[in-house]
């Protein structure tokens, strides 16, 4: 009989030291990867408030709630209201975001649910390559195809508000589909043959089980949405027309944060670039508020 | 002896043979399942038991790659028709599963959402059919005060109890259990074999388990499935002292299994 | 390099700050060849861009709204604008703004009822380049000084130029290097009359 017993000759339950120092040396790797992530982060943050906040303390609540932007390179003669940009920024990303959410929510039951396994095959990579596609040429598209339509349709400038949801609401598709198509299919398989045991009908099994056990996935991927929504740039600065007033229409020119701080950027000197990183620390308020206000949403969410 | 002949006969199955892709899982299994009794089906893993209940209630349509032939006849007609309404189907042959699968939702929600996808909305209504079916469940006691908790605090054998309720809900005429309490303790267990026995007086009930001893205290009839046939079915005390097939009586003997 | 001169704070701040004018480039005032328009007066683009004249009928066109396609603040054709034809008033807020000289001309291209400003040096077939004061941007008009919306471009260097730098500055200014940008429909700086 052969014997399975292993040989333990030369060893011993003792931990070798070279072991502990590989170890030791793997965590301590990780750990720095893991502060130079943060510290990058802390330092662009420093570097933002050091550059605006003195100009955010000299032109006081002013800068958030007036309404003409005539940036001077001196405080003095300049006019610095950026309110018209605040609401540009929110209006474009709430309504981009409350297209895209029930349009990509509803992709993803189909995907996770419905599509057959080839259809599958098909879509899952397309919305991905969506993901990939740079927002340069999101942005080109809206401007040859989305705003000479919107101009045709419509009158006016064509760069517009919707111009900028239409573009953006494509941009914004593919994290909200991936993610909640995943958090959908990640419900465990029991609850929904739980429900299909019960005699509800498929539909009410996605709508009363599914979607609400997968609710903070969902949620989660509205989120990441919003936030490439708020940052995004290039696309917007090229169908939104950047014009600093206050629309009056879903068709009138609007401008955000970000593509006013990219237009600007490269000739800003003296308090006109102070403005803008003032701007950038607008921006960055807004994002925390509105990652919070999410946050708060999905906990609440998932109580149960 | 023939059961079949004894009692009324709530399900009939008749020469059924259920494929996955290549693999043939049941081979011509032909039985009767009394009205109102506890028909317990045994067998060692693998031996199309679970997938023979999935059957009567169509789960396995969530399948993919099944082929199934025969004919599952219930209220007069053949259940695997394509033209069978699988929802009604499964108000009225409900299925528990192995492991508890309460909804992430309230007590109450759970209870009620049966009713709910079947229309039921007055508040009154639903509060009467929560209370009624924990109570079949033999449940009402233990969580009467906290109906708006997560059913996920739930301890397992209460969760278990909980989806029996859930699935009384909707009234169903058969019960359908997969191995219902082999995620649960001795305790808990207990209780729902006393629930079980308590509930035949109103239901058919089809359960499958490992636990011969299980059979034993709760089954009136026992069906013994190998290797995806149905090789003896009799009532539950022939069938364990009398067994009239060779791999039968090795199986309950602890030969195998 | 810089098309807008120096400000006084940059001058300021960087008080060695040393530039050399290199060529003088027309800034030509556009719209969509469909537009009946070809001429406008200094006031009549004034009024356009400060926004008290809001449709072409104003001008004698058809009755369509305007609209003015701006460059970004900071722009030296910006700049420019503001400084020759608003005489330092401030564009209105009514049009919209495009961050690059191709993205000027693309728009007003499309547009029919667009007006915007480029550089001379970048008119294309695919807009048309209005006269001001009836005289037209063509190389001499804005070399004699008669077109008047135009603007030097400058070599900047901090302090007196010196060896590559210098070296560039000077070939620049050769005549291979003016050569160069009037290829470019620059004017050369040899060939503008005395202003």
């Amino acid at each position: 009989m052969i014997s399975i017993k292993p040989n333990r000759a030369g060893r011993s339950l003792r931990r070798s030291a070279t072991q502990d120092i590989k170890g030791r040396t793997i965590e301590l790797l990780l750990l720095l990867c893991g502060i130079s992530s943060v510290c990058a982060i802390f330092l662009i943050i420093i570097f933002i408030f050091a550059e605006g906040l003195p100009f955010l303390i000299q032109a006081g609540p002013n800068f958030l709630i007036s309404s003409v932007w005539q940036p001077t390179d001196n405080f003095a003669d300049g006019l610095w209201g950026i309110f018209p940009i605040i609401i540009g920024s929110l209006l474009v990303t709430v309504g981009a975001v409350a297209i895209g959410t029930p349009l990509g929510v509803a992709c993803a039951i189909f995907l996770a649910e419905i599509a057959p396994a080839p259809v599958r095959r098909i879509l899952v990579p397309s919305v991905n390559a969506l993901a990939g596609v740079p927002s340069v040429v999101y942005g080109f598209f809206g401007l040859l195809v989305v705003v000479p339509w919107i101009r045709g349709q419509f009158g006016g400038f064509g760069t517009s508000v919707l111009a900028s949801w239409l573009i953006l609401f494509i941009m914004i598709l593919p994290t909200i589909i991936s993610i909640s198509t995943d958090s959908i299919r990640a419900v465990p398989k029991e609850f929904k043959e739980g429900s299909l045991a019960i005699g509800a009908t498929h539909w009410q099994t996605i709508r009363s089980v599914l979607v609400p056990a997968a609710s903070s996935g969902i949620i989660a991927s509205v989120i990441l949405g919003m936030g490439r929504a708020i940052g995004e740039t290039m696309a917007v600065l090229m169908v939104a027309g950047n014009s600093i007033t206050i629309p009056n229409s879903i068709f009138a020119p609007t401008s955000t944060l970000t593509a006013q701080i990219a237009l600007e950027m490269g000739y800003a000197t003296g308090a006109h670039r102070e403005a803008l990183f003032a701007m950038g620390i607008v921006l960055f308020a807004f994002i925390m508020i509105l990652t919070g206000l999410a946050n708060l949403a999905s906990r609440r969410r998932i109580a149960y | 002896m023939d059961i079949a002949t004894k009692t009324s006969v709530e399900i009939s199955v008749k020469s059924l043979n259920l494929w996955f892709g290549k693999f043939q899982a049941l081979k011509n299994i032909n039985i009767g399942i009394q009205k109102n009794q506890v028909t317990a089906l045994i067998g060692p893993s693998g031996c199309g038991k679970s997938t023979f209940i999935k059957t009567l209630d169509r789960m396995n349509d969530l399948v993919d790659n099944v082929k199934i032939t025969g004919e599952v006849v219930y209220q007069g007609r053949n259940i695997l028709d394509s033209d069978t309404d699988v929802v009604e189907l499964r108000k009225q042959i409900g299925m528990v599963f192995q492991k508890p699968n309460p909804f992430p939702k309230s007590i109450f929600d759970n209870v009620a959402y049966g009713p709910r996808v079947h229309g039921v909305r007055k508040k009154q209504n639903l509060n009467e059919v929560v209370e009624r079916s924990l109570k079949a469940a033999a449940l009402w006691e233990e969580v009467k005060d906290r109906l708006n908790e997560s059913a996920l605090r739930l301890s397992g054998g209460q969760q278990q109890r909980l989806c029996i309720a859930r699935l009384l809900a909707v009234e169903p005429d058969v019960l359908l259990m997969d191995e219902p309490a082999s995620a649960l303790d001795p305790i808990a267990t207990s209780k729902i074999e006393d629930l079980i026995y308590e509930l035949k007086n109103d239901y058919t009930i089809i359960i499958v388990t490992h636990n011969m001893q299980q059979a034993g205290r709760v089954a009136t009839n026992t069906a013994f499935f190998y290797l995806g046939e149905l090789v003896e079915y009799a009532p539950t005390i022939d069938l364990f002292e009398r067994p009239q097939d060779k791999r039968t009586e090795d199986y309950v003997t602890g030969k195998f299994g | 390099m810089s098309s807008a001169n120096l400000s006084a704070s940059q001058k300021s701040q960087y008080p060695n700050l040393k530039a050399v004018p290199i060529a003088v480039d027309g800034i030509a005032i556009i719209v969509n060849p469909q537009n009946n328009i070809s001429n406008l007066t200094t006031n009549q683009t004034r009024d356009i861009f400060t926004g008290n004249i809001t449709n072409w009928n104003q001008v004698g066109g058809s009755d369509a709204k305007i609209n003015v396609v701006n460059r970004e603040e900071g722009s030296g054709t910006r700049d420019g604008i503001q400084k020759i034809v608003l005489k330092g008033g401030n564009f209105s807020t009514g049009g919209i703004t495009q961050s690059s000289t191709g993205a000027v001309r693309s728009y007003v291209a499309g547009d029919s009822n667009a007006i915007g400003y480029i550089s001379f040096a970048e008119v294309d077939n695919s807009v048309k380049a209005l006269n001001i004061n009836s005289v037209a941007p063509t190389y001499d008009t804005i070399a004699n000084g008669t077109y008047p919306v135009q603007r030097y471009f400058l070599l900047v260097t901090n302090g007196d130029p010196t060896g590559n730098a210098k070296a560039f500055i000077d070939f620049t200014l050769s005549p291979a290097g003016q050569a160069i940008l009037k290829a470019d429909k620059e004017v050369a700086i040899s060939d503008v009359s005395a202003k």
